[in-house]
C-alpha cells in the first residue's frame, strides 16, 4: 500500500463568548488507503472534511486545529510522527500538491521557468542549467504550446486553463509517488475542465504513481476515479471501487447523495433530501447521520460498526 | 404571445463586445435555458434583458412594449413584471434586514397593499419556496446559503412577474441543496405562468429544468430549439463538443470524448466569421469570413453552422 490513513481524527478547539472551551470534531477517525496506479475521489460537500483531511496528512493543520489521533503511513512511514522538517521535504517531492485556484498557488512575481527551476533545486542538488532543462521539457509534457518562450512568460499573462497546466508541471516535475488535487478543476470551464482532468490521469497512469482527487462533482470521480471515499461530517461514511459504490451504494448518505445528481434527480417527486450538515461542536455520538436519515432506527444512536466486505467498507448499522 | 424578446440585441463596453447580435423569444410559463461558458455573455445577456444595462444597439422587447430606451423612472414602476435570482445569494441580500422586511420589500415598493396584508402575503410567500415560518424573523448571517437563495426566489416571484432571469441560480449550492432548489423551480414553473431564462453552465441541470435551450459562443446564439433537440441531437459542433465534455455522474457513460484545444477567445477585437472558429476542428477558410446565420435544420432547433445544412458538421 502506497498511502494508509487510519483513524486520523483532527480537532478544533475555540472559545465561546462565554470563554468557555468548545470542540468541534472536525474529522472522526478517516481511513482509507491508496495503491500505486489508483485514483482515489474524496467526495462530499462542503464542510465535510475533504480538504482538512489532506491537510492533516501534509502536516500543515495549524491552531485551532489539533491532531488527536491516527496515522498516515506513507511509503512504510507515518507522516503524521515525522519531524516537520522531514514531512516539509516530502512536499513539492514525493508528494504533489495541485490546489483549486491556479492564480493563488503562482507566485506573480516570478516567472513560470523560474517557479519550476526553483521548485526543482529545492528537493535536489540539480544544476540550474539541467533544471531549465528539465522545466521546459515538463511543459512540454503538460500540453503547453510553444514551451521555450512560455517559460518567460509570468502567471498573469496565462489563461486560467494554463495556468492550471504549469501547476500541475510544478506538481510533477520533482516525480511524486503520491499527487493531491483539490479540487483541481472547480472554476474552470467544462471544455477546460475535461482537459486538465485528461491531463492528470494520463500522468498519473503514464508514471505509475497515485493520486487523491479532492471533489464536489459526482462527475469527476464517476469519470475519473478508481475508488471513491464518501464524507460527511468529518467522517468516511463508504468507501470502495467507484464503479461498485456508484451502482450500489451502501450507505443511505451515499444513496442520497448520488439520487441528488441532476442525472438521476427527479423533479417534483417531493423526494428530495437535504437539511444542515451536524453541529460539530455537537456531535451525537451516534451514527452522524442518523438525523436525517430515512432509515433510522433506534440503535443508529449508537456508534455504527465499519461494515467491511471485500474492497468496500461501509460505516452504517444497516449495511 | 411571447413574455419578453431580444431582436438583434448588442451589448459592447469599448471594445469588448460581450453580446453581438442575438434574438431570444421567452415564452409564459416556460424555461429557456441559456448555456454558455464564462466570457461568453450570458450574464451581460440576462441584465439586458431586464434592462439593467442598456443594450448599445438592438431591442428589448416587455411585452408588447419595446423598452430598449426607457429611462430608468419609465422602467421602474415596470420592475415588477421582470425580476432577478443571482448566483450568490449571500451577496444579493441586505445582511442587516430581517428575512420578512426582505421578502415584504418587493411588495412595498410595487402593491399598494397594507402592513397586514403583506404580512400575511410574506407568510404565503415563504410557504410557496418551503422557507419554514421562523425563518421570517432571522438576518440573513442566520441562514444557510439554500435558505438564502430560496428568500431571493420569494422576492423575485412576489410581483407576479412575466419574466425572471436566474442567473446561475444553483451554481454556488451543495449538491443537496441544489436539487431542493431545482425541485423547486420546476414547481414555481408551473404554478406561477412566468417566463424564466435559467443561465447555466450545466448541461446537466438545464436537462432537468429547461424546455428550450440557447447555446451562446462569445456574445452569439450558436444553436437553439426544444432542449430535447438540442441536447440529444446538438448539431453545432461547439454543442457537440459541450455535450461530450459533459462529466455524467453515472461512471458507466464513459464515452469517448471529443476534446476541443485551448479556451474561449476574448472578447476584445473578436476576428469576423464565426466565433467558433478559432477552436472548431473542423473549421475552413469560409468560417473566418462571414458569421453563419442560425438557419432551422428541422422544426424548432436552428443552427449557425454553414457545415450542418451540408450534413457535413458531425464530430467524432
Amino acid at each position: 500500500m502506497l498511502l494508509d490513513v487510519l483513524d486520523l481524527s483532527v480537532q478544533f478547539v475555540a472559545r465561546d463568548e462565554f470563554d468557555v472551551e468548545r470542540t468541534a470534531r472536525a474529522l472522526n477517525a478517516v481511513s482509507f488507503s491508496l495503491d500505486r496506479g489508483r485514483i482515489l475521489g474524496l467526495v462530499g460537500e462542503s464542510g465535510a472534511g475533504k480538504s482538512l483531511t489532506v491537510t492533516a496528512i501534509l502536516g500543515l493543520l495549524r491552531a485551532p486545529a489539533r491532531l488527536v489521533g491516527g496515522q498516515a503511513v506513507f511509503e512504510g512511514e507515518d507522516l503524521l510522527a515525522m519531524p516537520p522538517s522531514a514531512l516539509a521535504k516530502l512536499r513539492g517531492g514525493r508528494i504533489g500538491l495541485v490546489v483549486q485556484s491556479p492564480r493563488t498557488a503562482l507566485d506573480p512575481l516570478a516567472r513560470v521557468g523560474e517557479q519550476l527551476v526553483r521548485v526543482q533545486r529545492a528537493h535536489s542538488a540539480i544544476s540550474h542549467r539541467e533544471a531549465l532543462t528539465r522545466a521546459e521539457a515538463m511543459l512540454a509534457a503538460v500540453g503547453i504550446p510553444a514551451p521555450a518562450s512560455r517559460m518567460a512568460a509570468w502567471p498573469h499573462e496565462l489563461s486560467g486553463g494554463m495556468a492550471q497546466r504549469v501547476v500541475i508541471a510544478l506538481a510533477l516535475i520533482n516525480e511524486p509517488h503520491l499527487l493531491i488535487a483539490d479540487e483541481p478543476t472547480t472554476g474552470l470551464d467544462v471544455t477546460v475542465q475535461a482537459q486538465i482532468l485528461d491531463l492528470l490521469t494520463e500522468q498519473v497512469r503514464r508514471r505509475n504513481i497515485a493520486a487523491i482527487v479532492i471533489t464536489h462533482d459526482l462527475g469527476v470521480v464517476a469519470q475519473y476515479c478508481d475508488d471513491v471515499a464518501v464524507m460527511f461530517a468529518g467522517t468516511v461514511m463508504e468507501r470502495g471501487p467507484v464503479a461498485e459504490v456508484f451502482a450500489a451504494p451502501e450507505h443511505p448518505y451515499t444513496r442520497a447523495l448520488l439520487e441528488s445528481a441532476p442525472e438521476r434527480l427527479r423533479l417534483g417527486t417531493g423526494r428530495v433530501f437535504g437539511g444542515a450538515p451536524p453541529d460539530l461542536y455537537a456531535l451525537p455520538p451516534g451514527c452522524l447521520y442518523a438525523d436525517r436519515c430515512p432509515l433510522a432506527e433506534p440503535r443508529c444512536a449508537t456508534p455504527p460498526p465499519l461494515a467491511v466486505a471485500r474492497s468496500r467498507a461501509t460505516l452504517c448499522h444497516l449495511a | 404571445m411571447t413574455a419578453a424578446s431580444l431582436r438583434g440585441l448588442e451589448m459592447r463596453f469599448g471594445r469588448v463586445q460581450a453580446v453581438a447580435g442575438v434574438d431570444l423569444d421567452l415564452r409564459p410559463g416556460e424555461v429557456l435555458g441559456l448555456v454558455g461558458e464564462s466570457g461568453s455573455g450570458k450574464s451581460t445577456l440576462g441584465r439586458c434583458l431586464t434592462r439593467l444595462l442598456k443594450p448599445t444597439a438592438g431591442k428589448v422587447m416587455l411585452g408588447a412594449d419595446d423598452i430598449t430606451g426607457w429611462p430608468e423612472s419609465r422602467l421602474r414602476p415596470r420592475r415588477a413584471e421582470m425580476t432577478m435570482v443571482f448566483q450568490d445569494p449571500w451577496s444579493a441580500l441586505n445582511p442587516r434586514m430581517r428575512i420578512r422586511r426582505l421578502i415584504e420589500e418587493p411588495l412595498l415598493l410595487h402593491t399598494k397593499l397594507s402592513a397586514d396584508e403583506r404580512r400575511a402575503q410574506a407568510e404565503a410567500l415563504a410557504g410557496r419556496v418551503r422557507l419554514a415560518p421562523q425563518m421570517l424573523d432571522r438576518v440573513p448571517s442566520e441562514l444557510s446559503g439554500g435558505q438564502l437563495q430560496r428568500v431571493c426566489i420569494a422576492r423575485a416571484i412576489a410581483t407576479n412577474p412575466a419574466v425572471i432571469v436566474l442567473d446561475e441560480p444553483t451554481s454556488s449550492l451543495d449538491l443537496s441543496v441544489r436539487a431542493g432548489i431545482l425541485d423547486l423551480l420546476g414547481q414555481l414553473r408551473a404554478d406561477t405562468g412566468a417566463a424564466m431564462l435559467f443561465i447555466t453552465h450545466d448541461l446537466a441541470t438545464l436537462r432537468l429544468i429547461a424546455d428550450r435551450v440557447a447555446v451562446l459562443y462569445l456574445g452569439r446564439v450558436v444553436e437553439q430549439g426544444t432542449a430535447a433537440a438540442v441536447l440529444d441531437t446538438p448539431e453545432h459542433p461547439y454543442t457537440q463538443s459541450l455535450m461530450s465534455a459533459h462529466l455524467s455522474a453515472n461512471p458507466t457513460e464513459r464515452s469517448a470524448r471529443i476534446r476541443l484545444s485551448g479556451e474561449i477567445p476574448s472578447p476584445i477585437d473578436r476576428p469576423p466569421g464565426c466565433p467558433f472558429a478559432t477552436r472548431c476542428p473542423l473549421a475552413e477558410a469560409r468560417c473566418t469570413v462571414s458569421a453563419p446565420a442560425l438557419l432551422p435544420t428541422e422544426k424548432d432547433h436552428l443552427v449557425a453552422c454553414v457545415r450542418v445544412p451540408e450534413g457535413t458538421a458531425r464530430l467524432t
